[in-house]
C-alpha cells in the first residue's frame, strides 16, 4: 500500500487522523514531548515534539514497530540513518538523533522545518517563473550533490518532500525533509520479508519515480536526478511531464513515453531548457547526465547562454528579444566555477538584501553613532548562514498530512506463481518480485 | 488485517496439511511473488489438483486480493478446452486465499525451450495454433491475457504423441471493457514481462488485445530463432529495445524457416498495434498458411 495521489483516496490508505493517540503527550527517549500529529503514511507517523531540555521544535517520526526484524535489518536501518543524519547542507532538514523505541520500534528526530511545501506553492501558483523555478531547483540540487558525494540517494524527491521558507529576509530557501528514507523503508521493511533489499528496489510517487524504479531494479543518484528533472518540468511547465488515470500506466510511461517538451506549455522557455530536462529524464541511467551537479550546471547555462530569451521570458510574449537588454549581463559573471555559479544568484539576491541592511545600519550608525560594529559584521554574513537562520521556525507548521511518511512498496516485474515450474526463470529475465 | 499472519508460511511447512478438509498438499509445484502453487490430492473427488494459495502477509493486501479474484473470475469466465479450468476460489477455513485449478501433467513451454533450444517450424505452428485459440476465446470476451510467456503455456504430450497446450495464469487480465484498470500495479503486478512486453505497454499507452499477438510473436520467434529477439543487461534495457529496436531477422538464425512464416511473425511483432495482424484469429491464419 503505497500514498501517492490517485491511491490516497483507497480506505486503506487513509491516514487515521485519530485523536486518541496514546503516544501524544508521552515522553519519549527521555526528552522528546510528543505533541500533535503532522502526518501519517503507512511507514510510521510524523508528530511535532519538543525537545524538553532544550525547550526546541522538533518533527518526530516513528515507524512503525516490525513483525519480524532481523538484526541485519536493524544494521541496515542503523547505517542508513547514520548516512542520512550527517548529511549536513543548508537545505537539507537535519537529522539530529534516532534511536529504537523499548517496544522495537525506531524513532527518527528531524529539524522542524517551518514553510510551505512546493506541493503546495505549485498547487497555489501553477507554474512558477522560471527565475524562481531556477532558484528553487538549485538548491535542491545543491542539496541532492551533497547528499550523493555522501553515497546517499533520496530516492522519493517530490514537491511534497521540497519545504520552501520564505522570511523577508530570504525568499524561497528550500529545505529537502526525508532524505535517505526511503532506503531505510526498504532496508527495514522491504529485507526479511520480500528478499528484495540486495536489489535495493525502493518504489517512490508514481509522478517522480525513475523509469529504473519502475522496473524494479537497482537505484542510484541518477534516479533523484531523474525526479529532479520531473520536478523541473512541473515548476517550468506547471503540470508533470507524464499525466494518465492509471497508475500502472503513468508509472510505464516513465519508462517508455517519449519526453515531451517544456515548450508546449511554456512557449517562452528557451530551446536549451528541453535539452537539460530531456536528458535529466532520460529512460535509461546512463543516457542522463553524469550527476545532478552536471545537470545543474547545464540548466544554468541552458538559462543564461541566452540573456536575451530569459529576459523574454518575464516580458510580455509579443516583445521582441533583441531591443532588451539583459538586466544582469550574465556574461560577464564569473564562468564555470561550478560551486560559486550554483550559488551566485542566491548570493545575489542575500547580497541586495545585505546591502539595503548595511544602508539601514549606516543610517543608524549615521544618527546615533552607537555600538554598531558588531551589527554590521553580523549582517555581512554568508549566505548559507543567513540562509539556515532565515529557515529557524517562526511560525505555525504548515505541512500538509502527504509530507508525511510514504508507505513504500518496493516493485519489480512480477512472475506470478507458474502452475507448472515456476521456479524456471532464465536469467536474462527480469528477477520475479521477491 | 484479513485473517491472521499465522505461523504457516513458508511452503515446506504446508506440505501434508489439508486445506479446506479436502485438498491434501503433495508437493510444491512453483513459488511467485505472491503465493505458491502446490499440487494437492482432491479427498472428495479424487484426483489431483493445481492449488493456488496467496503467501498470508500478501493476503491482507487489498490490491493482492483485488488481482487474486480477477484472476479468478476471469478463468471461471473464460472455460476453454486450451486455457487451465479452475475448479473452486476462496478463503479456506483455515484462513487462506485459495484458487484451485486442474492440474495438468506435463511442463511449460519454458522447460521444454531449456531442452530444445529450436523448436521444429510444424511444432512450433501446432503449438501457435493452441495458443491462438486460447487467445481468440479470451479475446472474444474481451480479456486480454497480459502476460503471456513460455512460462504460462503447458505442454501435455497425449497418448497418441499429439500435443495438447493450455495457456494459464490470467492473474494479470483485463477486461477490454473495464475502463482504467483498478491500479494492480503494486509489486509491478501490472507490468508484465519484459521479454515479451509490446512497445504500447512499455510506452504506458492503452493495451489491447493486440499486445498478446505481440508476446506469442516474440514466443514463436524464440522457439524458432532459438533465442529471443532482443537481450539486455536490464528489464529496464530490455523495455527500451521492444520500444526502439527492429529485431534481427530471423531467418538469419533460422535459414530453414519459410519466408512467409517470417514475415508472419515479423508482423505480429510490429512496433505499431496497427501494423499487426487484426485479430490473433488473422495472425493464426497467417501463420497457417505460411508453410504451405
Amino acid at each position: 500500500m503505497w500514498i501517492g495521489t490517485e491511491e490516497r483516496r483507497l480506505p486503506y490508505a487513509q491516514p487515521k487522523m485519530s485523536e486518541d493517540d496514546p503516544i501524544i503527550g508521552t515522553l519519549i527517549a527521555d526528552r522528546y514531548r510528543v505533541g500533535r500529529r503532522l502526518g501519517q503514511g503507512g511507514m510510521g507517523v510524523v508528530y511535532v515534539a519538543v525537545h524538553e531540555a532544550l525547550h526546541k521544535q522538533v518533527a518526530l517520526k516513528i515507524l512503525q514497530k516490525l513483525a519480524r526484524l532481523d538484526p541485519d535489518a536493524v544494521a541496515r536501518f542503523e547505517r542508513e540513518a547514520i548516512a542520512t543524519a550527517n548529511l549536513k547542507h543548508p537545505n537539507i532538514a537535519e537529522t539530529t538523533d534516532f534511536g529504537q523505541l523499548a517496544d522495537g520500534g525506531f524513532y527518527l528526530v528531524m529539524e522542524y522545518v517551518d514553510g510551505t511545501p512546493l506541493r503546495r506553492l505549485l498547487a497555489e501558483q501553477g507554474k512558477l517563473a522560471p527565475e524562481r523555478a531556477l532558484s528553487i531547483l538549485r538548491q535542491v540540487g545543491s542539496a541532492l550533490a551533497t547528499a550523493h558525494a555522501r553515497d546517499v540517494v533520496h530516492r522519493d524527491l517530490k514537491p511534497d518532500n521540497v519545504i520552501v521558507v520564505s522570511t523577508p529576509e530570504a525568499p524561497d530557501v528550500v529545505k529537502v525533509i526525508d532524505f535517505g528514507l526511503a532506503k531505510i523503508r526498504s532496508a527495514t521493511f522491504g529485507g526479511g520479508a520480500t528478499g528484495l533489499t540486495s536489489v535495493g528496489t525502493v518504489m517512490g510517487t508514481p509522478a517522480y519515480m525513475s523509469p529504473e524504479q519502475v522496473m524494479g531494479q537497482t537505484v542510484d543518484q541518477r534516479a533523484d536526478q531523474y525526479a529532479l528533472g520531473v520536478l523541473a518540468f512541473e515548476l517550468l511547465t506547471g503540470r508533470p511531464p507524464y499525466k494518465a488515470d492509471d497508475v500502472g500506466q503513468l508509472m510505464m510511461m516513465h519508462v517508455g513515453a517519449p519526453v515531451p517538451s517544456t515548450r508546449e506549455q511554456t512557449p517562452e522557455l528557451p530551446p536549451e531548457i528541453d535539452t537539460v530536462t530531456s536528458k535529466m529524464l532520460a529512460k535509461l541511467p546512463d543516457e542522463r547526465f553524469a550527476s545532478v551537479a552536471d545537470a545543474m550546471a547545464a540548466m544554468e547555462t541552458a538559462v543564461s547562454s541566452r540573456p536575451a530569451a530569459t529576459q523574454a521570458v518575464v516580458a510580455p510574449r509579443s516583445t521582441p528579444m533583441a531591443p532588451i537588454a539583459p538586466i544582469v549581463d550574465t556574461t560577464t559573471l564569473p564562468s564555470p566555477q561550478r560551486s560559486t555559479r550554483k550559488w551566485l544568484p542566491i548570493a545575489i539576491g542575500i547580497g541586495v538584501a545585505s546591502l539595503l541592511g548595511l544602508l539601514v545600519l549606516l543610517v543608524i550608525v549615521v544618527r546615533s553613532c552607537g555600538t554598531q560594529t558588531t551589527a554590521s559584521t553580523e549582517s555581512a554574513a554568508s549566505s548559507e548562514e543567513l540562509a539556515d537562520s532565515a529557515a529557524a521556525p517562526t511560525s505555525v507548521v504548515t505541512r500538509s498530512p502527504s509530507t508525511a511518511v510514504t508507505p513504500v512498496t518496493p516493485v519489480a516485474p512480477a512472475t506470478p506463481p507458474q502452475h507448472g515450474e515456476g521456479k524456471d526463470k532464465d536469467k536474462g529475465k527480469a528477477k520475479g518480485r521477491k | 488485517m484479513i485473517g491472521y499472519a499465522g505461523p504457516m508460511t513458508t511452503a515446506a511447512e504446508r506440505i501434508g496439511t489439508v486445506v479446506g478438509q479436502r485438498y491434501k498438499v503433495v508437493s510444491l509445484l512453483g513459488e511467485g511473488g505472491m503465493g505458491f502453487v502446490f499440487l494437492a490430492d482432491d479427498l472428495k473427488d479424487g484426483g489431483r489438483v493445481a492449488l493456488k494459495m496467496l503467501k498470508r502477509d500478501e493476503a491482507s493486501d487489498p490490491i493482492v486480493l483485488a488481482r487474486f479474484e480477477r484472476e479468478a473470475v476471469a478463468m471461471q469466465a473464460l472455460a476453454h478446452e486450451h486455457i487451465v479450468a479452475p475448479l473452486g476460489y476462496g478463503r479456506s477455513p483455515e484462513g487462506d486465499m485459495c484458487l484451485v485449478m486442474e492440474h495438468i501433467e506435463g511442463e511449460t513451454l519454458r522447460t521444454m525451450l531449456k531442452r530444445v533450444r529450436q523448436v521444429p517450424v510444424p511444432t512450433v505452428l501446432e503449438i501457435a495454433r493452441q495458443v491462438s485459440l486460447a487467445l481468440e476465446r479470451a479475446h472474444g470476451l474481451g480479456v486480454v491475457h497480459r502476460d503471456l510467456k513460455p512460462e504460462n503455456v503447458m505442454l501435455t504430450t497425449l497418448a497418441d504423441g499429439k500435443l495438447r497446450i493450455k495457456v494459464l495464469d490470467f492473474g494479470m487480465a483485463r477486461l477490454l471493457t473495464g475502463g482504467p484498470s483498478t491500479p494492480l500495479t503494486r509489486k509491478g503486478a501490472v507490468f508484465g514481462t519484459p521479454e515479451y512486453m509490446p512497445p504500447e505497454q512499455a510506452m504506458g499507452q492503452p493495451v489491447d488485445e493486440r499486445a498478446d499477438q505481440y508476446a506469442l510473436g516474440v514466443m514463436l520467434y524464440e522457439m524458432l530463432a532459438g533465442g529471443r529477439p532482443f537481450s539486455a543487461k536490464s528489464p529496464l534495457e530490455m523495455v527500451q529495445k521492444q520500444i526502439r529496436e527492429t529485431p534481427p531477422k530471423l531467418r538469419a538464425s533460422a535459414p530453414d524457416v519459410p519466408l512467409a512464416l517470417e514475415a508472419a511473425v515479423e508482423r505480429m511483432m510490429a512496433k505499431a498495434p496497427a501494423d499487426r495482424f487484426p485479430t490473433v484469429a488473422a495472425a493464426a491464419a497467417a501463420l497457417a498458411a505460411s508453410s504451405d
